[in-house]
């Protein structure tokens, strides 16, 4: 009887332990590499990847492309990576500010702060002989990086959608006719509550 | 005869401290002083220095720019409270001149207001610290934010095409994307 029992209790903590920890891994599953180039779209992101009918975040696109057309924009997206190599670059890995991504008739354009506005994809993400994607090697636990928005006090992020969002519209939205109002602010990438 | 050779081998010491030291000490200048103002300019920006020799020889509210924006800085606080500024040119359309962008005031017609004698309108130069030559080069983590900030109140502000202006990229010469 007090053997039946111990098994029980056993079996019983260890379904605690297997929901518990399912649930963990959820809620840390912050980042998916988006193809071709493997940059890491935010899961965390109700606007960039809302929830399916099971609840599940769903990326609003399926690949980030010189040719994809952004249903919201900016989107964020992260190369965890960008700045880690080379002497004298700002950031360490996964400290890196994200970019922002718009649409222009000739193809997405990305903000970097450090780089201002640019065609996309850099170059350093094609084989230059093929042409073909150079993806990003990602390693194990990409998904359970920081969000952006926890990680503002490193990458200062906060400023990033105001500077994108200006810096697009002065290269190329007021030309296109792009309402200022029209671009998400940081607040609605967050999912920060109304004011 | 053993004393000879410690003096010797001392002797070769001093030398190869004599030798190396200068260029330990040229390598580290990262500023120099700007006339009229005495504001420092940065010698480790490739784009601004190129080869180590500043662009420009003063910095007056006519000098042209061949490059847009310089960076420039007042390390004696309170002024700015070190934060370097961008500078830049406004349109000849415009009334040319050059411009500076403070995080706090905004762009404003150079120079601040206190590096000139209030009552004769002359230069009155900025005292720069000892040693301020090998003071750090601007932290590109800390001011990534400012070169797009400033450059886009200058477009907005002077019509200047965004594109035209050097990122932060450039003048902290990164390699390109």
């Amino acid at each position: 009887m007090g053997k039946k029992r111990t098994c029980y209790l056993i079996i019983l903590f260890m379904a605690a332990l297997l929901l518990g920890g399912f649930q963990v891994t959820q809620a840390q599953t912050n980042w998916t590499a988006m193809p071709p180039y493997n940059l890491l779209w935010p899961l965390w992101s109700a606007v960039q990847s809302p929830a399916n009918a099971s609840g599940t975040p769903t990326p609003i696109i399926t690949s980030l492309t010189r040719n994809t057309v952004l249903p919201v924009q900016p989107c964020l997206a992260w190369d965890p990576y960008w700045y880690t190599p080379g002497v004298g670059l700002p950031w360490s890995m996964g400290e890196s500010p994200p970019w922002l991504f718009y649409n222009t008739p000739t193809g997405l354009v990305f903000f970097d702060t450090v780089y201002g506005i640019n065609s996309w994809p850099p170059a350093k993400y094609v084989n230059p002989t093929t042409g073909a994607p150079n993806p990003i090697s990602l390693l194990p636990g990409y998904s359970l990086l920081a969000t952006t928005p926890a990680t503002l006090p490193i990458n200062k992020a906060e400023y990033l959608f105001s500077l994108g969002n200006l810096s697009y519209l002065l290269a190329y939205g007021n030309a296109l006719g792009v309402s200022p109002s029209s671009l998400l602010t940081a607040a609605q990438v967050f999912g920060l509550p109304a004011v | 005869m053993f004393k000879a050779k410690k003096s010797l081998i001392l002797l070769f010491t001093f030398v190869i401290i004599g030798l190396t030291l200068p260029s330990l000490v040229q390598a580290q200048a990262y500023w120099t002083s700007m006339p009229p103002y005495n504001v420092l300019w940065p010698l480790w920006s490739p784009a601004l220095s190129p080869g180590g020799t500043p662009l420009v020889t003063s910095l007056t509210k006519n000098t042209i720019l061949p490059v847009q924006p310089g960076l420039v800085w007042n390390p004696t606080p309170p002024a700015g409270l070190s934060i370097p500024w961008p500078i830049y040119n406004a349109p000849s359309t415009l009334g040319g001149g050059l411009l500076y962008f403070d995080l706090y005031y905004g762009l404003n017609p150079w120079p601040p207001s206190y590096m000139l004698n209030s009552a004769t309108g002359a230069p009155a130069p900025l005292t720069p610290p000892v040693g301020y030559t090998f003071l750090l080069p601007t932290s590109l983590k800390n001011y990534g934010y400012l070169i797009p900030l400033a450059n886009s109140v200058f477009s907005y502000q002077y019509g200047v095409p965004l594109t035209s202006l050097l990122t932060a990229s450039s003048i902290w010469g990164l390699p390109p994307l």
